[in-house]
Parts: structure tokens; C-alpha cells; sequence
């Protein structure tokens, strides 16, 4: 912590303009008009940030917008945000809804709930546990994981009438689980094609693990 | 201006590494996002690199990180100037610039006690034109001039510069990477210096 920086607090509702800060804390709701460079960010409620934002930690409790990149060492959003640049972020968990209509890269990516991600998800270990249809273009990494989580409702109807829960144009990584996801193509070291998936083309490199309720297109050793 | 790609899988299949690493670099930012191309195919959508780059880079990358973490790399390798700043002394005396230049330098723009990294950059252009006999002092002024001006505009993201002649009367210019540019015939590209490149070369020299 610096000296000489100031905190900005919110309770009820009030905007501020952007600008340099210890931390930003808002409980209830607030708008920021401007970048904001803080080193704690935390929301409780809802905010909309009219730029980018760059923090060492950012928490969220609510409904959060940011219209430019997002930044930051931990994240952890409990809730829904939606993102219109990028996002950056080292450790990231979200539970809740997520959108980003660029790219997402983290080291560790924990999302359970639902996400739509236009540009390229990256992480080095990527959990996703999805409630619901989610989307990316396209999804790179080291170890990803993809379950199914979320009840299926009576005699599985849910699961039938939503679909497929992730739609994705490629994933590729070294290690790769995947369940309820269709993917145009699917490349890895190791990969494990779980229930409920609809791959038209894998290619892999070490070792390919099919689910019988699982459909793969054509697969090829590379 | 890169005509030769290579396409992911072949990238792969030639250095060794695998996707993850490659994810890894990017996001660690040692593989600018520029030299992702995305082409469709008939599979579908692939991303291509170009080709020469790419694997030098990997090869860089593969030989230096078990001395220097991937933050540290990333650091040397990207576009970015870094603050460091040298002496004039130190720079003729650590082989970074000839005598030669810094005088021409020092003549143009008068005496300077310390260099920030991007006169550095500057003096290290000049002198790789100087050394190479293509240029003469006169034009060195126009490459100078044009390095001050125009090149804060394309911080952080290289660029090429480029050097030519015509009918005797010489002239420089900077363009970013990847655009095609083509001149009509009697114009000739004298050099063509990749600022990417070059950063990279002094960060290396001056580390």
C-alpha cells in the first residue's frame, strides 16, 4: 500500500469519476465514469465502470460492468458480470454468469455457472463446471476440464430439451476431459471425450478416451 | 510482408512443444498476438504464424528460459522500451554504438550525459545503417529525424523501417508489420531493419 492514495467508498448510490486508489469498496450502487487503477476493488451490489480497470485483487457481489479490460492478480466474482474488453487476470474463480466479448487469459480459470466468451479463453488449469448453455470461440490451455454440473431434471429432460451446454469452435491443450460440449475440433496429448459430446474432428497425440454416450466425427493420431 | 506461414500443427510437430506451452507463451505474452493469423481452411478456421519468426522465437525461448523466468523473457522480448538508461561512455565501451555514430549524434542533437532506451534504439538503427555502408551521414539525419518523430507512435507494437532510393534521391519511412507495400519498379528498398528485432537485439546487448 502506497501512501498518500486515497480510498473510494460508495454507500447507496452515488458515480465517481476514475483515478488512482488504495481501495474501492461499493456497497449498493455506484457508476465510475473513467479507468480505474485501485488495489483492492470490491463490489457489493452493483456497479458499472465506465473503462478499464486494473486491481491486485477484485471481489464481486452482484452485478458488475465494465466496459473497457479488466486487470488484476485474484478475481473472484459471485454473481454476473459482463466484461466488454479483456480480461487478464492470474487467479480467477467466478460463480454466476461471466461474459467477455474479447479474450480471456488466466493461470488458473475456475468458472461454475454459465459463460459466453467471444474471443479466446487461455488458461494454464481451466475448471468449468457448467449450470447451463455456455459459449467461447475458442478455448486454449494447459489442463482444461469440462463437467456437467447442475441437476438434469426429470429423467434427464433438461439436459434433452437444453442441449448441448458448451459450444465451442476449438479446444486445444495437453490435457482435456470434456462432458456435454460440442466442439468443431478437439486437439491434445490426452484427451477424454466424456458423456453427452459431439466432436466432428479429434486429433490426438498420446492417448484418446471415448464415452459410449459420447459422438466423435473422425479421430486421428498424430 | 511475410509470405511464408506456417500453420499450428506443423509449428507443433516441428519444435516439439506442445499446445499448452504454446497457450503458456502467449499468455505470458513471448508470442505477440500479431503473429497469430487466423485463415479459414477447409477444416475450418487455423491459425498460421509466419514461418522464420515464429521458430526462432521458440527456439530463443527454448534456449533461455532455463536461465530467465518467463516474466524475465517476456520482458527482453517484447516491443516494449525499458527504462534503463547508459552513459555515452558505456555505450562505445560496452560495443553497443561506434565512436562514429555517437559523435555524428552528439553533433545533430548536442551533447547527452545519459541515454534512455529509446535513443539507444535510435543510436543503434544509425549505427547498424552506418556499419552496413548503405547510408550516408547526411541520410543518417533523415533516418534520425523520422526515428524522433514518427516512432513514439509505434510503441509496443515494432514495425519495420525502411530505407530507399530512387533515381539517387533517398528516403525512409516506417511501417507496421505484416502490411504488404509495394513500390513501382524503379524504386529500390535499400534496407529494411525489423524495430522488433532490433529491441530485442539491445535488450539482450545492454542486459
Amino acid at each position: 500500500m502506497k501512501k498518500g492514495m486515497t480510498d473510494l467508498k460508495i454507500n447507496g448510490r452515488a458515480s465517481s469519476a476514475g483515478g488512482k486508489y488504495n481501495a474501492v469498496i461499493i456497497n449498493g450502487e455506484g457508476r465510475i465514469d473513467g479507468d480505474l487503477d485501485c488495489i483492492k476493488l470490491k463490489i457489493n451490489g452493483r456497479c458499472d465502470i465506465n473503462g478499464n480497470v486494473k486491481a491486485d485483487s477484485v471481489d464481486i457481489y452482484g452485478t458488475n460492468s465494465i466496459k473497457g479490460n479488466l486487470e488484476a492478480e485474484k478475481a473472484k466474482i459471485y454473481g454476473n458480470a459482463d466484461i466488454e474488453g479483456n480480461v487478464s487476470v492470474d487467479k480467477a474463480e467466478t460463480y454466476g454468469s461471466i461474459s467477455v466479448d474479447g479474450d480471456c487469459n488466466a493461470e488458473v480459470f475456475k468458472i461454475e455457472g454459465t459463460f459466453a466468451i467471444e474471443g479466446l479463453l487461455n488458461a494454464g488449469e481451466l475448471e468449468l463446471s457448467l449450470y447451463g448453455a455456455s459459449k467461447a470461440c475458442e478455448i486454449g490451455g494447459e489442463n482444461i476440464t469440462v463437467k456437467r454440473k447442475g441437476k438434469s431434471g426429470f429423467l434427464g429432460l433438461k439436459g434433452m430439451i437444453q442441449g448441448k451446454e458448451l459450444t465451442v469452435e476449438t479446444i486445444e491443450g495437453d490435457e482435456i476431459y470434456l462432458e456435454n460440449t460440442q466442439a468443431k475440433v478437439v486437439r491434445g496429448n490426452n484427451i477424454k471425450i466424456g458423456p453427452g459430446c459431439e466432436i466432428e474432428l479429434v486429433e490426438y497425440k498420446n492417448s484418446l478416451k471415448q464415452d459410449e454416450k459420447a459422438e466423435i466425427g473422425t479421430n486421428k493420431k498424430i | 510482408m511475410e509470405k511464408d506461414l506456417i500453420s499450428k500443427k506443423e509449428l507443433l510437430e516441428l519444435t516439439g512443444i506442445s499446445y499448452g506451452q504454446l497457450y503458456r507463451w502467449k499468455r505470458k505474452n513471448l508470442i505477440p498476438e500479431e503473429w497469430f493469423i487466423k485463415r479459414s481452411t477447409f477444416t475450418g478456421q487455423e491459425t498460421f504464424f509466419p514461418k522464420e519468426r515464429i521458430l526462432d522465437r521458440i527456439e530463443k525461448i527454448k534456449n533461455m528460459k532455463g536461465e530467465l523466468s518467463l516474466d524475465d523473457l517476456a520482458n527482453i522480448l517484447s516491443p516494449n522500451l525499458t527504462e534503463i538508461t547508459l552513459e555515452s561512455e558505456k555505450l562505445v565501451k560496452r560495443n553497443i554504438v561506434s565512436k562514429t555514430t555517437l559523435d555524428f549524434y552528439t553533433q545533430k542533437k548536442g551533447e547527452t550525459e545519459k541515454y534512455v532506451f529509446e535513443k539507444m534504439l535510435h543510436l543503434y538503427i544509425l549505427d547498424k545503417m552506418f556499419e552496413s555502408g548503405k547510408i550516408n551521414f547526411e541520410e543518417g539525419g533523415i533516418i534520425l529525424n523520422l526515428l524522433e518523430d514518427q516512432y513514439p507512435k509505434f510503441k509496443g507494437k515494432g514495425g519495420e523501417l525502411l530505407f530507399l532510393r530512387k533515381l539517387g534521391i533517398s528516403s525512409c519511412c516506417l511501417v507496421s508489420s505484416f502490411c504488404d507495400i509495394h513500390f513501382e519498379e524503379s524504386m529500390k528498398i535499400i534496407e529494411k531493419m525489423n524495430l522488433s528485432d532490433l529491441i530485442e537485439e539491445l535488450k539482450i546487448k545492454i542486459a
